[in-house]
């Protein structure tokens, strides 16, 4: 059974995460059948073009020692938004990323991020979406742009060739309003990533978005992401489908 | 072996649970390979009465001999905890797991600090969980705060002799909470694999100082026992954590 985990990442000289490492993706992906790790790399705040080349340059590093192992995607601030459309098309073209990633710096319904959006659609990438339903308010007051649900539904209205995948069910807040906002947005895909593991949360999600729209990831919590899955009362075909066979179909479209 | 200490019985009412009785909760420990699960009364946690749901559990489990360990949840803030407690300790109770998020206390507060001395003297370990949910995503009528690291450590400072397991702990090894020799970590929420967290506490604290938990049936059990498996460390090592320390905690053998 493939296992592609969607939503990983590698540490930078500036988001030092402890162990972040391609060498531990690849420890972890002999320990945990994992085939590959589509990976992005971050900083935060606002960060400026000479910021985001150097997260994809560190991804692109990490692609080239493990090549198949580890994929790579572009990350941007919309807010450049020229520099962040030139930096989509080289890396994607020149340099074989595989989607691109969108953070919190806006919502994703800030018409500043639709002509990446467009870009996505004319190369045929997902783009990950950050995003979340943060209930407490501190943790929302924290992340005042974090898109949410509604956003990203709205946006896939807007772009239904897009393939958006909204990051983290396990990692945003409140997932069971993320699931109900979502079940009508057919072409959004959800990644099961994050460190809350509710038992149920892959169950109902397979009930309310159908297993063909639930992508396997597990962004900071290996373990977390892993075991979620094995646990979920579904069925073999449905847990194929979230471990790998949509992904991989998500990341052929490329070739056709 | 495996012991569970970190699992319960009972209703949540802030969201669907797929396993709320002993009978559904012994099933998941079967498809788990976990032997013993140490739980008490989710309802406790919000009944006015705790004692309630003690009295609940304590009816479920004993039709199941020796796989459940039962602990009682007592609010040290509602009347009569004296008694409910020498009724739990009569009648098969194993320990005490304390919920001040939810029952509105401080751990140092003089009503908490009286059963914490009660339970000392009984030589019954009190488990304390960090959180009962991640505070992101909770409902709105669910505003408890996460457990402070302060609180569980004036608590520990000042009764050297309880042995208190704080359930839910993470990111403990650079706290003060290592120096205290009678508090216990369990390391469901703790990164194994990537981080290395588990393997740096054991290299701070020793490995008898960790026991083994999942949070069942709040959560999947598999992710906290995949961490256990992929732990670089001695088999003696990993059946500390994974029972026999727990086991000691509990008095079991």
């Amino acid at each position: 059974m493939v296992r592609i985990d969607c939503h990983s990442h590698i540490k930078n000289k500036v988001w030092d995460v402890a162990g972040l490492t391609p060498e531990s993706l690849m420890e972890a992906a002999d320990e945990l059948g994992i085939d590959s790790f589509c990976c992005s790399t971050l900083t935060f705040g606002m960060p400026t073009p000479d910021e985001f080349r150097m997260c994809n340059e560190v991804v692109l590093k990490a692609m080239r020692e493990y090549p198949g192992k580890i994929l790579g995607y572009c990350f941007v601030n919309p807010g450049y938004q020229k520099e962040s459309l030139m930096e989509i098309e080289k890396r994607v073209v020149e340099d074989g990323m595989m989607g691109v990633k969108l953070y919190n710096q806006y919502k994703c319904t800030d018409p500043v991020t639709f002509p990446l959006v467009s870009k996505t659609i004319e190369l045929k990438v997902p783009i990950l979406q950050h995003a979340g339903y943060l209930t407490d308010p501190a943790g929302a007051a924290e992340q005042p742009n974090i898109s949410n649900a509604q956003d990203v539904a709205r946006l896939a209205s807007l772009f239904p060739e897009a393939m958006i995948i909204e990051a983290h069910l396990g990692g945003g807040g409140d997932w069971e309003w993320a699931l109900k906002n979502l079940r009508r947005a057919r072409s959004v895909y959800v990644d099961t990533s994050g460190s809350v593991i509710d038992m149920g949360m892959i169950e109902k999600a397979v009930k309310i978005l159908g297993a063909e729209r639930l992508l396997f990831a597990t962004d900071l919590s290996i373990e977390e992401g892993v075991g979620k899955i094995i646990d979920a009362k579904i069925d073999g075909d449905e847990r194929r489908l979230i471990f790998g066979e949509n992904m991989s179909k998500i990341l052929g479209m490329r070739s056709r | 072996m495996i012991i569970d200490f970190n699992a319960y019985i009972g209703h949540w009412p802030f969201r669907r649970l797929p396993a709320k009785s002993a009978n559904e909760v012994v099933d998941l420990m079967d498809g788990a390979g976990v032997d013993v699960a140490v739980v008490s009364s989710l309802n406790s946690v919000l009944y006015a009465d705790p004692q309630d749901g003690n009295l609940e559990i304590m009816d479920e489990v004993k039709k199941y001999g020796g796989r459940f360990v039962p602990l009682a949840v007592l609010n040290p803030r509602y009347p009569g905890w004296e008694d409910d407690l020498e009724e739990c300790v009569d009648i098969g109770f194993k320990g005490i797991r304390l919920y001040p998020q939810y029952h509105n206390y401080m751990l140092t507060d003089d009503d908490c600090m009286k059963l914490a001395t009660k339970a000392m003297k009984l030589s019954l370990s009190i488990s304390i969980p960090v959180r009962l949910r991640d505070g992101r995503g909770r409902h709105w009528m669910d505003s408890a705060r996460d457990v402070a690291t302060l609180e569980v450590e004036r608590l520990a400072a000042k009764l050297p002799n309880l042995r208190i397991v704080l359930l839910e702990s993470s990111n403990v090894t650079n706290t003060a909470l290592i120096k205290y020799g009678n508090i216990f970590f369990e390391t469901s929420r703790m990164t194994s694999l990537i981080g290395d967290e588990i393997k740096n506490l054991i290299q701070s604290v020793g490995a008898s100082r960790l026991v083994f938990g999942s949070g069942m049936p709040l959560k999947y059990i598999s992710p906290a026992l995949l961490k256990i498996k992929l732990l670089k460390e001695s088999d003696d090592i990993k059946e500390r954590i994974l029972w026999r320390n727990s086991s000691d905690l509990l008095r079991l053998m």
